[in-house]
């Protein structure tokens, strides 16, 4: 049998397997209030399954009415190699002048969203970081 | 002139001028970083450079007898918010052919948290996993 490739310690598993292997995103859907209520950030996610997909849909803060970003597909990640229970995603957004990721993560009940923004339209804005929290009711 | 375009409150800047260029400087991320955790199993230490206004990384795995090598990449870079020219966070990508690493980091009181998104690409039967670790310099 051929020895598993591995960038670091982590990259092995206790127990060796083959194909394809399925991250269960189950424990990340759901809808997901940011904690801080006047966030000038991301108000709300909404995460979901479509046809075995994940789907992610957020809103962006706009006075009484959030700015929905439509739904785009996301990745979903376990919490290591002998795991497959999600517990974490990334998601990309193009707005033609911005491009904003999403990596998140899940601890304790509580989702830890960090965004990188890079604006593509001249308009003197720097590429920014965000880091918010949410909960599900 | 045309009002920039926003996605969420975040995005619009405070400053009465637009600045002409977006500019973000990374200085407070160049370094030799270290884990805080000696018996990691994830990055054991990255090196943070600057080469004409981009930040590169060269990150290292935990392996015995020696550390893994990754190579050098290219780093994008954000700053705290769009007025703000000051880095504290970073994305990466290493494409190891038999598996994909993205790295998204961000700098808090001078600790640097590295989180992984790692895909693999070798139908070893590995799961998608996320991994994090914490740097000090």
């Amino acid at each position: 049998m051929t020895e598993l490739q591995f960038t670091r310690a982590e990259d092995l598993p206790k127990t060796i397997h083959s194909g394809i292997a399925r991250v269960d995103p189950e424990p990340l859907v759901g809808v997901w209030h940011n904690t801080d209520k006047a966030t000038p950030g991301i108000v709300k996610l909404i995460l979901s399954l479509r046809d075995g997909a994940f789907r992610v849909r957020a809103f962006g803060a706009n006075g009484s009415t959030p700015h929905d970003w439509g739904e785009v597909g996301g990745v979903v990640y376990s919490g290591g190699v002998d795991s497959d229970q999600g517990m974490a995603f990334t998601a990309s957004y193009q707005f033609g002048f911005l491009e904003t990721t999403l990596a998140v993560y899940l601890k304790q009940g509580i989702l830890v969203l960090d965004s990188f923004n890079a604006f593509d339209d001249q308009s003197g804005r720097n590429d920014y970081f965000s880091r918010e929290f949410f909960y599900q009711q | 002139m045309e009002e920039p375009r926003y996605t969420r409150n975040r995005d619009r800047s405070s400053l009465e001028v637009a600045q002409s260029n977006a500019y973000v400087e990374p200085s407070d991320l160049v370094g030799s970083w270290v884990n805080t955790n000696k018996s990691t199993r994830g990055i054991v230490r990255l090196i943070l450079t600057e080469v004409d206004g981009t930040l590169m990384i060269r990150a290292f795995g935990a392996s015995d007898p020696q550390p893994c090598d990754w190579g050098e990449v290219e780093t994008s870079i954000y700053s705290i918010g769009v007025d703000s020219n000051k880095a504290v966070g970073f994305k990466a990508l290493y494409d190891f052919q038999f598996m994909e690493t993205v790295l998204a980091a961000y700098l808090n009181k001078r600790i640097l948290v590295v989180d992984s998104y790692n895909t693999f690409k070798d139908e070893s039967g590995r799961p998608r996993y996320f991994w994090r670790d914490h740097f000090h310099q």
